[in-house]
Order: structure tokens, then C-alpha cells, then sequence
């Protein structure tokens, strides 16, 4: 069981190994730096301590101003109080861009039934603009047709 | 290393196949590098009386890929202060040792010593005590 438990709380190996490589290669774009099985180990470890400290730090800035939810306010708090304030800027621009996403599917979510009425009543408008075109077109017709006749 | 770059390949061929929707499910996959539940899961273990919001959870899980790069890179400069071309478990420990802001980390990446000069501290202490 607590093997179970144990994979459950771990990060995915293959992605922490994906942002290390990346990262060396940034590093060193020259050759290809090679990485240690222990030492991915480590960094995957490491990470998931790092998941845990900083929750908890967020958790106890959270519960010290008696709120019940944690919220981002409170993981950047406590990002500047583990010391690691240079994350909350590059952080604080992916949050929103995050919020504008989720903001973008809620209201896609909401209004998917909505599109379904329109839908029926948008046919409508199609078929009349369809229409309107084919007259345009045969006007254009029988301009070239009159035009014809004027030239010979 | 050779199971990887097939990888890449499939996924390029993909993207090139169905443009737009695998194009944003690829923005996604960018935007929350690790699974959001199970980096719910790891914060839930710590603060499981109190909720957690999906904001607060983004955050996390991007801090700790952010992290993962800030330690790669400290490590890679102790790595090539040793010269060497490969990154070693002990050029990690050596940042953590070093440098305060990784002190939580001590108890999880310590350093690697040799048996024989544990066994001799532990003797300076003991035999001390």
C-alpha cells in the first residue's frame, strides 16, 4: 500500500526529465549534457518537497489571515517568504493568462446550448444572404449579356 | 534517450495534421506543465482541512517547474566548475549545501559521503559524547 501511495504523490518522471533537458540544453546549447539517473531522482524529488514547503508556507499565511480558501494572493506570499521572490513576477503574468483562459471556457461552456438556439435562427439570415448573392450574380449576368450586345 | 525523439516527431506530425485543436490542446499542456490533481494531491497532504483554489494550484504547479529550472541551473554551473560533462547527484547537493534558500532540501538531497568518513564523525561525536 504505501508503495501506492508513495507513486500517487510523485511528479511525472518523463516531464521533470523533459524541463531539466530543456534547460541544459539552454544552458549549453554545444553539446549535450548527459543527466544521471540519480540525478533525476533528485529533481523530481526536490520538486515535490518543493510542492510541499511551499503549500505549506501558503497554508499558514492563509489560515494566519482566518480565510478558508487558499488562493493565489497566498502561494505568492508565500513564494517571497520561502525566498524565491523572482518566480511571482513571471508567475503573476501566466496567472492571468491562465484566468483569461478559464474566463474564455466557462463562458463557452454557458453559452454552448445558447449557440444551439441561434443556430436555427441564424439558418434563416443564411439562406436569404445565399439568395442575395445568387441574385447579385445573375444581375452581373445580364450586365455582360446587355454589354455584349451594345459591342457587336 | 532514443525512446524520446520519436516522441517528438509523433507529436510534430500531429500537430501538423490537426492544426487548431491539437495547437491549443498544446497551449494547454504549456500553460500546467505537471497534472493539476496530482499536484492538488501534494498540496492536499498538507493543508487538507482548508480548500485550495484552482488559481492557487496553477501557481504552485508552475512555481515548482520554475524551480526545477532554477536548481538545473545552479547545478549546472557547480557542474561546470568540476569540468565535468555530465550532471552528477552530488553537483545537486552541492547547491543545496551551499546556498541558504535550498536549506529545506538538506534532509532530501544530502551529501553523499563515504562510509569510512561517516564512520569517522560518527566516532568523533560518539566517542567524544
Amino acid at each position: 500500500m504505501e508503495k501506492v501511495v508513495a507513486q500517487i504523490e510523485e511528479l511525472p518522471r518523463a516531464i521533470v526529465r523533459r524541463v531539466v533537458k530543456d534547460k541544459l540544453s539552454e544552458c549549453c546549447p554545444d553539446y549535450d549534457i548527459n543527466l544521471q539517473k540519480d540525478s533525476l531522482l533528485a529533481f523530481s524529488e526536490s520538486a515535490r518537497i518543493f510542492i510541499h514547503y511551499l503549500s505549506a508556507t501558503a497554508n499558514d499565511i492563509c489560515k494566519e489571515s482566518k480565510r478558508q480558501t487558499m488562493n493565489a494572493d497566498d502561494v505568492l506570499k508565500a513564494l517571497e517568504e520561502i525566498e524565491f521572490p523572482e518566480f511571482i513576477a513571471p508567475l503573476k503574468a501566466s496567472l492571468d493568462e491562465f484566468r483569461k483562459k478559464n474566463a474564455g471556457k466557462k463562458a463557452g461552456a454557458s453559452k454552448a446550448k445558447e449557440v444551439n438556439k441561434k443556430r436555427k435562427t441564424e439558418e434563416e439570415p443564411s439562406k436569404k444572404s445565399g439568395a442575395k448573392s445568387k441574385h447579385s450574380k445573375g444581375d452581373q449576368n445580364n450586365e455582360d449579356k446587355g454589354g455584349a450586345p451594345g459591342n457587336s | 534517450k532514443t525512446g524520446k525523439k520519436p516522441n517528438r516527431g509523433k507529436r510534430k506530425e500531429k500537430e501538423a495534421s490537426n492544426g487548431n485543436k491539437n495547437g491549443e490542446e498544446e497551449e494547454e499542456a504549456k500553460m500546467c506543465v505537471f497534472p493539476m490533481m496530482r499536484v492538488k494531491r501534494i498540496m492536499k497532504s498538507d493543508a487538507s482541512d482548508s480548500h485550495i483554489s484552482q488559481d492557487a494550484v496553477f501557481l504552485v504547479n508552475q512555481a515548482s517547474v520554475m524551480f526545477i529550472q532554477q536548481f538545473c541551473e545552479d547545478a549546472y554551473e557547480c557542474c561546470m566548475e568540476d569540468r565535468k560533462k555530465s550532471l552528477h547527484y552530488n553537483h545537486l547537493s552541492s547547491v543545496v549545501s551551499k546556498q541558504r534558500r535550498y536549506d529545506f532540501l538538506s534532509d532530501f538531497v544530502p551529501q553523499k559521503l563515504k562510509a569510512k568518513d561517516a564512520l569517522a564523525e560518527w566516532k568523533a561525536v560518539h566517542g567524544g559524547g
